[in-house]
């Protein structure tokens, strides 16, 4: 049996580097180039992770329900065919015993490198310690997810990350470090919990189906069909809100469609450019970052700040605009659309502005960089903003109008600090 | 006639939509039977509780008068051929056939299935590069290398040209010859109407009728399946929601 699982996985990841290799080996380089910085600045600066383990654990925990409530990819993931080959059958448990046992040897790997850069790439016993903590932490995020994925109820999911940040917390950062033993136990008691777990096969089933069928079409650089694929699934999602609980007439019909797709913006994209934010204000409000190389530096972060307020507002734009366009598209296409080109960009537009007002106007009061400045960013930004969707649905974004572009919303921000 | 499964009173429901709703009928042994209904009738969804991918929310599956969800894995019954081909990408069909074979010990039956089903010439190949019919073809031999009694193959023929519709055929009144039952799922009426030898339409999750061919025409005094099906489900089906409208 795994002689064949493993040919399949060797086979794939094959055409995956050969079809991906200029990628893959770029990657590599800037990675190397990267962590080559990272650890030569690590080394010469005073200071250390290792000796700042709470903070890096409560870190850790957050990132931790980041990815138990955005996360999507199913966390122990079959293999379409293995389940619908070998399902009624005793052995579908092999297949179950050997997705546990990679998931054990990936948390192993990703906690014994996380503890590398911790502890400054020194082996040590307390390397292994916090190698085996986190990688406890870890394996209970990963069965929280599934639980939460055979949609186990609220209180339950909550109560065992509760439980399994704290004893971590505890642990990890030495405070107490007993509190290991019992995090191994809350484990087990998991393992052994996730045993009585009533799995959903049809649901489990077509979402294997979903996620091999986008994994093969990227791995043969089918990106027609990867995008099909996804636009069908995207479409059979299920929406509280819809467009006929608008009022709708002809004058604010495109107002309501353009509010509709900002409800469903994606929530990953949504947490991304929420993290540049947050980013940016714990580095220019906070000392949180002050020891740390480069972007402790106070006149580097300034530059740091303003580049990803102007990445959020790129980003914000192209949502947007990407959905102009597409309207647009259909309208030159033949698809009849009783609007103006005008029409459709000043009510996306009307929206996108109305979202950048908000988002700048809470930084206004965070950053408090005074009414006349204040004022600046505003007209700045949201006219750069109109200006920009002006332009796209006329086709006039050349490379070098979209850089200006770009630059107003980075030096824009510049008021904002 | 001897009963091989019953449906008693089975409800599923998906949020609030009933795919089944307390559906009944029972599936005689060693015959060929047609479960027939429209896009949405309910058709994968009772297929799909007979495979143990799903659990009813209240009512029973009985296999042999056996609870089916009792059943051990070791000795389960069915195979089943599901509407998507699926199938391990980066193998080929030999691969297929030696992995699932020798997962079932049943290396014996495979060269007898490939030359019934002419694979010989394919035998290296990806499933991927295989035509809708040759896919099929490989579904259907990885669900014959697994021991059963019973055959259940959802909408089978979409996508198959007439040659490769007749060979299908052929292959599932050969497994009858042999003892086996078989439910055929399909909304193409004609496709199967040679070939069933009962029936049981379904529609909005609820039994229509079931029954050998001539007993549920001549209840009803219509000349074909067609006829009676659309005669049974003329409830206004043009009128689609709000959320279709959308879409």
């Amino acid at each position: 049996m795994y002689k064949y699982l493993f040919r399949q996985s060797f086979r794939a990841s094959i055409i995956q580097i050969r079809n991906y290799f200029v990628v893959i080996l770029g990657l590599i380089i800037i990675s190397v180039i990267f962590l080559e910085s990272v650890i030569r600045a690590i080394y010469s600066s005073s200071f250390s992770l290792s000796d700042n383990l709470l903070m890096v654990s409560v870190i850790m925990s957050v990132a931790q329900l980041f990815i138990l409530l955005f996360r999507k990819v199913l966390v122990f993931a079959m293999h379409p065919a293995a389940i619908h080959f070998f399902f009624n059958s005793n052995k579908i448990n092999c297949f179950k015993t050997a997705l546990f046992v990679k998931k054990i040897i990936t948390n192993v790997i990703i906690s014994f490198l996380l503890c590398l850069i911790i502890f400054n790439f020194k082996l040590s016993v307390n390397l292994c310690v916090a190698t085996f903590i986190l990688w406890a932490y870890f394996m209970m995020g990963s069965f929280i997810r599934w639980f939460k994925y055979a949609r186990h109820k609220f209180a339950i999911i909550t109560t065992f990350y509760l439980c399994s940040s704290i004893l971590f917390v505890l642990s990890f950062a030495s405070i107490i470090t007993i509190a290991g033993v019992p995090l191994f136990i809350l484990l087990a008691f998991i393992v052994y919990y996730n045993g009585k777990v009533k799995i959903d096969w049809g649901k489990y089933y077509d979402d294997s189906v979903y996620a091999n069928k986008i994994d093969t079409s990227a791995r043969h650089r089918n990106m027609a069909e990867m995008q099909q694929i996804n636009t069908e699934h995207i479409a059979k999602k299920k929406h509280s809100i819809r467009i006929y609980h608008l009022p709708l007439n002809k004058n604010n019909a495109l107002l309501g469609k353009a509010l509709i797709e900002t409800f469903r913006m994606s929530k990953q994209v949504m947490v991304v450019l929420g993290i540049l934010l947050v980013f940016t204000v714990l580095l220019n409000k906070t000392s949180i970052f002050s020891g740390i190389p480069l972007i402790g530096d106070p006149n580097i972060s300034y530059v740091f700040c303003m580049f990803s307020i102007g990445t959020f507002l790129v980003n914000l734009r192209e949502i947007y605009s990407k959905q102009i366009l597409s309207i647009c598209d259909k309208h030159e296409k033949g698809f009849f659309i009783p609007y103006t080109f005008k029409k459709i960009v000043s009510s996306y537009a009307i929206v996108c502005c109305f979202v950048t007002t908000l988002i700048l106007v809470i930084l206004c009061f965070i950053f408090l960089p005074g009414l006349i400045k204040s004022i600046i960013v505003l007209i700045t930004l949201n006219l750069g903003m109109t200006l920009s969707f002006l332009m796209q649905s006329k086709k006039r974004v050349t490379k070098l109008v979209n850089i200006i572009i770009n630059l107003i919303f980075v030096i824009g921000s510049r008021f904002l600090l | 006639m001897s009963i091989l499964l019953t449906f008693e009173n089975v409800t599923k429901k998906f949020e609030n939509v009933k795919a089944v709703d307390a559906l009944s009928f029972q599936i005689p042994e060693n015959k060929i039977i047609g479960l027939i209904g429209a896009n949405g009738a309910g058709k994968t969804t009772s297929l799909r509780m007979v495979i143990r991918y799903l659990l009813p929310d209240s009512g029973n599956i009985y296999y042999r008068d056996k609870d089916i969800y009792t059943l051990p894995d070791t000795a389960f019954p069915i195979t089943y051929i599901p509407d998507t081909p699926v199938f391990f990408e980066e193998l080929t069909v030999k691969e297929h056939l030696s992995f699932i074979s020798t997962m079932y010990q049943t290396e014996n039956k495979v060269s007898a299935l490939i030359s019934l089903l002419e694979l010989e010439k394919h035998l290296d190949k990806v499933p991927s590069i295989l035509s809708k019919g040759t896919q099929q073809k490989l579904m259907i031999i990885c669900a014959l290398l697994r021991n059963y009694e019973m055959l259940v193959a959802d909408e089978p023929f979409t996508g198959l040209d007439p040659k490769q519709i007749k060979v299908l055929k052929d292959i599932f009144v050969e497994q009858r010859a042999n003892g086996k039952t078989i439910i055929l799922s399909t909304h193409l009426l004609d496709m199967i109407e040679n070939i069933c030898d009962f029936y049981v339409m379904i529609d909005s999750g609820k039994l229509l009728r079931q029954g050998m061919l001539n007993e549920i025409l001549n209840n009803d005094k219509c000349s074909t399946l067609e006829e009676l099906y659309l005669y049974l489900a003329k409830t206004d089906k043009d009128d689609f929601s709000k959320e279709e409208i959308e879409e």
